[in-house]
């Protein structure tokens, strides 16, 4: 009896040497706050679209540096633009290939056809593609890429030129944001003459570092490393997203050793998951503002005296503890710090009621005014609670008589009829898309965005105006740097917005995770991730 | 002759009464969402906002440019052909949406109620034999406690309680992601067992589904629990007092008897009705316990759409919704008429 239970005991210990020593697959299970609306980051806007998609699947011609926003080489290893500056020439990687699934076997590897593919598909309405799946390239629309990109062209089978309609230097940084992301012709070409064309999106083949396996809808995403990714095979074997709405149980989860990376952790359970041996909890500044607009184009903050006095009665720092809960640094600019030429010279409006007292009399407002301060009805990333950051404004500016009405809407509501100019005071933020100035001062200060929408304080000024257009066409880094270090003192002297803060984002993540960096795009990237299960 | 007859223009009425009710919740769905304020472009484009060129060219290859007659009847055109529309979402074709979703939604749901009715009638029994007596009060106590218990807080403390504390069950989820299954019934309890893979490795899966679903279905019972716990002790009081009860006792058929043959048979008729109508509510009103345990079901997915105004899918969806609420309690009705020999007899 007792040989029988020692010979057990041998084969058991046998067996389990045998089977840890086997190199085990390494899975990694991200706990994403989301379910992707589709797995093309041409039809999508958002986080959790991006991260299943353009941050796995996919590569584009130029990428942004692991964890900043400069850009650097990817599917192009070099990029030139013409004298005219409307033609930009991208020059491609030999030797890559799109992935092998059970699905598509490519028989080539990428060249410029595929790149030709992926933007007529949103460009040309006659693209046998451009209406499948709805349709919808709400990046290139909103962004009037169909107005700038005039033809993209072959050059030859390694060689690309984009044709532009008038000059603009941050289209290069334009081409690292996910809507860009290269599809492959090869398998547009087989869906066509399937007949099931609906599947590009639905089962997508890329070159990026993960495939897709399965989507189980509003559940789990499921990847498997691209053995045939031109950077090297990841260390990760199998890639899967747990969608966890609830920020709550994210935390949980990561607790509990179900997932091994937490997307937006809530502020509140941060303290809670720093006491954790094996987690830690990673911040980073994030690439956003959040900002009062001031309607420019209303009385009385059409008068600078009076948006001064406001900039100054306003007692920020307070802001920063009770909305932010310390997690946000003071904006003195209206584009972040870990942005290049952002103005670090810049003096910021200090807090002080009297000096905003005499403005506001030299304005003719001696004992204030009524107006109107809107809030947002929702979370937003550069402002957490936008009605509490409402009420400590309105008890500011009884300071200076000035007695604001607080005023809020349904959220697209509330964009629609800011769009529109309707507000006096508003509430409103930016998250940056791709790492150039101008998708901050062009975008949300630009005489033209008026118009685009995205202005909201209506504020055109022809000086600020023409230094952005200028930096905008400026082929060189040098001359851009120049142009916008000048374009913020303009706007500090003009203050169409009092900037609040900009707000640090967060992730939580096993301390067995190596590797891994935070995007200041709010993104979530994992290539070079690597993780040791102890 | 009559039988077939009756059965005929009774089919007639509920067919309908169906017709009638879908054409009123087409109707609503349709209407209501739009005249909630928002559109689903402005929310799609969000802080960065675009040219009102752009912004109607959006609008227009959705389609929301067209009056909205013509977009109704549009939909129930296509509808009546089951086409339910394409999501602006995600682009994919609503009932390809909805049915995904509908396999996890009910699985939860079923075993929810299967659990609400294994503890919830046998309490409602005990406590209505035991009447005033301890476990009475303390069984309907309870059952007052489960039914005011906030939902959210119930299931986030199970969560911590049971799964990070004592490390017993799963956080969240259906299935560990150490497997791998393919979703062909959407029901994992079934799916597991349909997989190319070992007994062993099924087993493994199959414990892995059961774990995952004792917590969210444990939660979204807790509700219905209570109620029918409470209805089946009302119920079973007021047929106890009923003389043929009485009559029954008098002839001398054991407690048992009197109790299993007769008295429970019509008291759990009122109970099978409400568990009928709990049936709709547990379909789309487990948007709580879906989002908490991460389940992909049809609350979170309607609720979703509501946010983003995505109109084909709200429309759509609720339609569908309604579709199996009828259906549902129709099978609920035939039960019940099965049960009692009375409602048989009605018209």
């Amino acid at each position: 009896m007792k040989s029988r239970i020692s010979f057990f005991i041998i084969a058991f210990n046998i067996f389990f040497l045998a089977t840890t020593a086997s190199s085990a697959p390494v899975t990694f299970v991200y706990c994403s706050e989301g379910s992707p609306r589709t797995f093309n980051p041409q039809m999508g806007s958002d986080g959790p679209t991006f991260n299943a998609s353009s941050r796995t699947i996919y590569n584009r011609l130029v990428d942004f540096e692991k964890g900043g926003t400069k850009v650097v080489p990817s599917l192009a290893t070099s990029w030139s633009i013409s004298k005219s500056k409307t033609e930009i020439t991208f020059h491609l990687r030999k030797n890559i290939q799109f992935q092998t699934t059970p699905w598509f076997k490519p028989t080539r590897s990428f060249n410029a056809d595929d790149v030709v593919f992926t933007f007529n598909r949103m460009l040309k309405a006659d693209h046998p593609y451009h209406k499948v799946n709805g349709g919808v390239y709400e990046y290139f629309t909103s962004m009037e890429m169909d107005k700038l990109l005039v033809v993209v062209k072959k050059v030859d089978a390694y060689t690309v030129t984009f044709v532009l309609s008038r000059p603009e230097t941050p289209f290069i940084a334009n081409m690292a944001m996910d809507f860009a992301s290269i599809l492959s012709a090869e398998y547009g070409d087989l869906l066509l003459k399937k007949g099931t064309l609906e599947k590009i999106d639905i089962e997508p083949i890329g070159t990026g570092p993960f495939k897709f396996v399965r989507y189980e809808k509003d559940s789990q995403i499921r990847f498997e490393a691209n053995e045939s990714y031109f950077a090297g095979k990841q260390k990760i074997d199998k890639l899967v997203f747990a969608i966890t709405t609830e920020p709550s149980v994210r935390a949980q989860k990561l607790k509990r050793g179900e997932c091994q990376l937490v997307a937006e952790p809530a502020v509140q359970d941060l303290s809670s998951l720093r006491q954790e041996a094996n987690i830690a909890v990673l911040e980073k500044e994030g690439l956003n503002v959040g900002y009062l607009a001031f309607n420019t184009e209303k009385k009385p903050f059409s008068d600078v005296r009076v948006r001064e006095a406001i900039a100054k009665v306003l007692n920020r720092k307070l802001y920063l503890d009770a909305v932010y809960q310390g997690q946000a640094m003071l904006a003195k600019n209206p584009i972040p710090p870990p942005m290049w030429s952002y103005n670090r010279s810049i003096q910021d409006t200090t807090f002080d009621v009297e000096g905003a007292r005499r403005l506001l009399t030299a304005a003719g407002f001696p004992s204030g005014f009524e107006t109107t301060l809107w809030y947002m009805p929702v979370t937003r990333p550069y402002n957490p609670n936008a009605k509490k950051m409402a009420e400590m404004m309105q008890a500011d500016l009884k300071a200076i008589g000035v007695k604001a009405k607080l005023v809020t809407y349904d959220w697209s509501v509330y964009l629609d009829k800011a769009r529109n100019g309707e507000h006096d005071l508003l509430m409103m933020g930016w998250t940056g898309d791709n790492g150039d100035p101008d998708n901050f001062l062009g975008t949300l200060l630009s005489c033209a965005a008026v118009r685009g929408g995205s202005n909201y304080s209506r504020w055109c000024n022809k000086e600020f105006d023409q230094l952005i257009t200028e930096a905008r066409q400026a082929p060189e880094q040098k001359t851009r740097l120049r142009l916008y270090l000048k374009a913020q003192e303009i706007f500090k002297k003009e203050l169409p917005w009092v900037t609040i803060a900009h707000a640090k984002a967060f992730r939580a993540i096993d301390r067995n995770v190596f590797g891994y960096t935070m995007s200041p795009f709010g993104t979530d990237s994992f290539e070079g991730v690597s993780f040791v299960r102890k | 002759m009559k039988g077939s007859a009756l059965s005929v223009s009774r089919a007639r009425r509920i067919f309908a009464q169906i017709l009638f009710t879908l054409i009123g919740v087409s109707l609503i769905s349709f209407f209501l969402i739009r005249l909630v304020p928002g559109d689903p472009v402005t929310l799609l484009v969000g802080e960065r906002g675009a040219s009102p060129e752009a912004i109607a060219e959006l609008k227009a290859r959705i389609g929301l440019d067209r009056p909205l007659a013509e977009q109704y009847l549009k939909f129930v055109a296509n509808a009546l052909r089951v086409d339910f529309g394409t999501s602006i979402l995600s682009g994919r074709p609503v009932f390809a949406e909805f049915i995904e979703r509908f396999a996890a939604t009910a699985e939860l749901g079923l075993v929810a109620l299967f659990l609400a009715m294994l503890v919830g009638i046998p309490l409602g029994i005990f406590a209505a034999l035991t009447r005033g007596r301890l476990f009475d009060r303390i069984s309907m106590g309870l059952a007052v406690t489960l039914y005011s218990m906030p939902i959210f807080w119930w299931g986030l403390m199970a969560i911590i309680i049971f799964s990070v504390k004592l490390a017993w069950l799963p956080v969240s989820g259906r299935i560990s992601v150490d497997f791998d299954v393919p979703l062909r019934t959407g029901f994992l309890l079934i799916d597991v067992w349909i997989q190319n893979a070992s007994f062993a490795e099924n087993l493994a899966a199959f414990k892995s589904v059961v774990q995952h679903l004792i917590l969210p279905a444990v939660v979204l019972a807790t509700v219905p629990l209570a109620v029918i716990a409470r209805m089946t002790r009302s119920s079973l009081l007021e047929i106890l007092g009923a003389d043929y009860v009485r009559t029954a006792t008098a002839k001398g058929l054991s407690r048992a008897r009197v109790i299993g043959l007769h008295a429970l048979r019509n008291a759990l008729i009122p109970v099978v009705t409400t568990i009928g109508l709990m049936l709709g509510g547990i379909l789309t009103g487990a948007i709580l316990t879906e989002t908490l345990f991460s389940w992909p079901g049809l609350g979170r997915w309607l609720v979703a759409s509501v946010l983003a105004r995505d109109y084909p899918v709200i429309q759509s969806g609720i339609l569908l919704v309604a579709v199996v609420v009828l259906l549902s309690s129709l099978l609920v009705d035939m039960l019940g008429r099965l049960i009692s020999p009375r409602l048989r007899e009605m018209k």
